[in-house]
Order: structure tokens, then C-alpha cells, then sequence
């Protein structure tokens, strides 16, 4: 098989020392050689499963990875990555989307990068000297023609978020769904005009809405849990610019706690005897706490 | 006082904002998360698309920059990514699709993550694997599984040093092999 490039397999160079392994596999995690590690690593273990399994993988090391790197990992979690090459890809995605400055650091020595940086740059900045073509929402009002124009386009747009939406819940590994809008996902969900007191209440009023709707089957459950989640990242990923450094750091560790918590909740539905209902009682008692500490807070500040 | 610089989000709705100082943003963005969202991309497509998915996906943060609405600018971007990756993706098992019609294909049952793999390459390393005789290559894989040498030689009946030799050596005939299956 012939190639545009002589390829040199990567586990040719994996240290036969199990200590050095998370030395050599970070790089390789947030750069450009991570398809190929992946698909070699299948190769060698083609019985090996098709899905991501990172979560169970990592368990509780999960946030530990994102903040200090695989050395937190015992050399078990790091084979069985190893093993499990699928979940390598799931791993790329998190530490990219939520790793800290560990992390970024590493892929700032993506010596292989900078050259493409450097073009794209040079790319873009040709790009956003022309006119934008972005639609802009029509002020004042509407004549029948263009009013219809805009149903046309608000029609085509709901099309979009649709297909899209349903391409990523395809795509995840994790199961995320299309966009919600409630609780801590509503648009409205962090004012930035109220006190510290009426922002954290505000906050423990948007996780109460985790209650409004009960679905009693596994999907629609799995759903509204992923979706809460999705609002606790937003959150944790939002800068709270209208409370104090500590309360934010409060914040942001008291999110983490909970995210880790429902995530603990959703790997459950991998089992083969899930219970759905039993753990959408385990969420409703994770948001309770939440809630109250919220409120707690709110108090204090 | 120091003034504190703008954080992505505020950066991100200055842009969708279409602010007078938005090109100015965007850019602060773009030293910002390149190198997140170029890793992100070079880490699942092949090379010779990953540059210019690189470029669209930038290209598409400043065309639709009014659909930031707030929150992570970094998650919204590599959501761009995703996407972008998914139609080329979708695009490449189309085409294939096309070229084998009325051919019973495996493939089809395929994940999104599964397609990832770069299938050619994983099929020259499976023929070099089989290059190997069956002792190397059972040490070899049991290796990278994380058994200890220990625990191998008690099973297979050879010296520690003799495994490390037979793991060094079946690393350096994959190399050779695989190379010479693509030159």
C-alpha cells in the first residue's frame, strides 16, 4: 500500500518502562499523531471495543487528568487506555475542552503546529478584510416579502440546529443532546446586573428547574440529565464576573463536585441492569444539595 | 490599577456584537485557541486536511460570530470543529459508499469515533503484526497490555532478558515492515 508519506508506526517508539508511558502518551494526546497512535493501538487490539469507555476508565481520576495530567493515573488506567484506543479520542476532547494550563502547555510545544498556525493567520486576516456574510436580524418593521423571507429563514434555521443537533448526538461519545434552553442553559441564566446574593439565588432558581419536567423512561431521562450537565459546564465554563475571586472559586469547585457527581449518574446507563428511575432519584438528590448550597451562599455573601 | 484583559466570552460577544473593534477580538481569540483547536483537528482527520478544516472552521467562527450567544467561546469553537469534522466525515463514507456500490461492505456499521481510524494503516500494521512469529507477537501484544516481564516469562518459559530482546526486536521489525509496505 502505497503512501504519500513512509509511515514509521508510533508504538514502534512506546517505552517498554510502564513509568514513562504517560510521559510519552501526553504529547501524542493533543497532537497530530493521536489518529495514528489510535488506529495502530487497534490494529494490535482489534477485539478491543468500538465505543469509548473513558469515563469508567478514569472514574473519579477524571478531573486530576484534566488539571495534572496522566502521571495522576496508575499504570492499570494507562494500559487500559492503551488497550482501549477509542477512548484515547474522548480523552483528546475532554483535556482540549476542559484540561488546565498542564495541558496547554503541552500543546503549546506542538512544535508541528506553529506552521499552520502561521498560515491560517495569514489566511483569516485576508478572510475578515472582506464583508461578513453573516444575517443580521431585520430592524423594525417587516414588509409581507421580507416577513416571509424571515419564516423561510427562522424554518431553514430550525432545519439546521436540528441536523446539526442530531450529528452531534450521533457523534458523542457521551451521549449529549441538541440544545436545550432551561435551567442553567436558558439564555438568562447568568444576569450580570444582580449582587452576589441575588446572582447565587438566581443560580439555585435555575437548578431548580431540573424539576419542572419528570420523564419516567431511560431515554428521556438520560436525556434530561445530559442536558443538566450541559448547563453545569456552561457554568463552570462562564466567568461570574459579578461575584468576589473566592466566591467564584467556591463556585466553580461546588459545580465541579456536582458535575462529577451526575456524570457518576449517567455512567450508570452502561450498565446492562440500569435503573432509570432509581438514578434519576440519585440526580434529584445531587441537584437538592446543590441547590441548597446555593442558597447557603447566597446568604453568606 | 491593571486593567484586566477581556475574557473570551466578552471577546466573543464583542464579535457577535459586530463592534467596531471586532476584527481586532476575533484575533485576540485566535491567539488564544489556534493551537487548542488546530491540536483538536490534527488529532482526528488526516494531514492533508487537517490545515485547511483548520481554516474553515476559523473562517466559520467569524462568519456566524452572532451565533455566540455566550458561555465558553473555546467549547463553541471546537463545536465548529466538530461539526466540520463530522461533514467531512459524512462526505468521505458518501464517496465510498459510491465507489463500492452493490459491494457488501462491513464498514457500514461503523461509529463516528470508529471511522476516526485511519483503516489502511491499521490494515498494513495488522499484516506486520502477522510478520512476526507467533511468540514475539503474543509477547509483544501481552507488553503493551501491561503485563510485567515477570509475569510473561513465567508463562512462556524464556529469561527476562530474552523478552526484553524479543519486544525490542519485534518493535524494530514493525518499524521496517511498515515502512517498507508504504514506500
Amino acid at each position: 500500500m502505497k503512501r504519500d508519506v513512509v509511515m514509521k508506526p508510533i508504538i514502534s517508539e512506546i517505552p517498554d518502562d510502564h513509568e514513562q508511558l504517560a510521559q510519552w502518551l501526553e504529547p501524542i494526546l493533543v497532537g497530530p499523531d493521536l489518529r495514528s497512535l489510535v488506529s495502530e493501538l487497534s490494529a494490535i487490539h482489534p477485539d478491543s471495543p468500538i465505543n469509548s469507555n473513558m469515563k469508567s476508565i478514569l472514574g473519579s481520576n477524571l478531573e486530576s487528568v484534566l488539571q495534572k495530567g496522566l502521571h495522576s493515573l496508575d499504570a492499570t488506567s494507562i494500559s487500559r487506555l492503551i488497550n482501549e484506543p477509542i477512548s484515547l479520542l474522548e480523552l483528546q476532547e475532554r483535556v482540549l475542552t476542559h484540561g488546565g494550563t498542564y495541558w496547554r502547555e503541552i500543546v503549546q510545544r506542538q512544535e508541528s503546529l506553529h506552521a499552520t498556525i502561521e498560515r491560517t493567520r495569514t489566511a483569516i486576516k485576508e478572510h475578515v478584510d472582506k464583508p461578513r456574510v453573516a444575517t443580521r436580524r431585520p430592524a423594525g418593521r417587516t414588509d409581507s416579502s421580507s416577513r416571509r423571507t424571515m419564516l423561510l429563514s427562522i424554518a431553514a434555521g430550525i432545519l439546521l440546529t436540528a441536523t446539526v443537533g442530531y450529528a452531534l448526538m450521533v457523534w458523542s461519545s457521551s451521549n449529549t443532546t441538541a440544545v436545550a434552553s432551561w435551567g442553567w442553559l436558558a439564555d438568562d441564566a447568568m444576569p450580570s446586573e444582580l449582587t452576589p446574593s441575588e446572582y447565587l439565588n438566581k443560580l439555585s432558581r435555575g437548578a431548580e428547574a431540573w424539576f419542572v419536567k419528570r420523564p419516567r423512561d431511560q431515554a428521556g431521562i438520560e436525556n434530561r440529565i445530559n442536558e443538566f450537565k450541559q448547563g453545569c459546564e456552561k457554568l463552570i465554563a462562564a466567568e461570574h464576573s459579578n461575584l468576589s475571586a473566592d466566591q467564584q472559586s467556591w463556585l466553580k469547585q461546588r459545580l465541579q463536585t456536582c458535575l462529577n457527581d451526575v456524570e457518576q449518574q449517567l455512567a450508570k446507563f452502561d450498565s446492562s441492569d440500569v435503573q432509570p428511575l432509581k438514578i434519576r432519584s440519585s440526580v434529584d438528590n445531587i441537584i437538592r444539595d446543590v441547590i441548597q448550597d446555593l442558597k447557603d451562599q447566597a446568604e453568606l455573601a | 490599577m491593571n486593567q484586566r484583559q477581556p475574557s473570551d466570552e466578552q471577546l466573543g460577544l464583542q464579535i457577535a456584537a459586530g463592534e467596531e473593534n471586532s476584527k481586532a477580538a476575533f484575533f485576540v481569540l485566535y491567539e488564544r485557541y489556534a493551537d487548542i483547536s488546530l491540536a483538536y483537528i490534527s488529532g482526528r482527520v488526516p494531514a492533508a486536511v487537517a490545515n485547511d478544516l483548520h481554516q474553515d472552521v476559523w473562517m466559520r467562527a467569524w462568519n456566524r460570530a452572532e451565533k455566540f450567544v455566550g458561555g465558553s467561546y473555546k467549547a463553541w469553537l471546537l463545536s465548529i470543529a466538530k461539526n466540520r469534522m463530522i461533514d467531512f466525515y459524512r462526505k468521505r463514507a458518501r464517496t465510498k459508499e459510491e465507489s463500492t456500490a452493490n459491494v457488501d461492505s462491513q464498514e457500514t456499521e461503523q461509529t463516528p469515533l470508529n471511522e476516526i481510524i485511519d483503516h489502511e494503516l491499521k490494515s498494513v500494521l495488522q499484516d506486520c503484526l502477522n510478520e512476526l512469529d507467533s511468540r514475539s507477537a503474543t509477547i509483544f501484544r501481552r507488553r503493551l497490555e501491561g503485563e510485567s516481564y515477570r509475569t510473561i516469562c513465567q508463562t512462556v518459559d524464556i529469561t527476562e532478558n530474552a523478552a526484553h530482546k524479543i519486544v525490542f526486536n519485534a518493535k524494530s521489525q514493525l518499524k521496517d515492515c511498515v515502512q517498507s509496505k508504504t514506500e
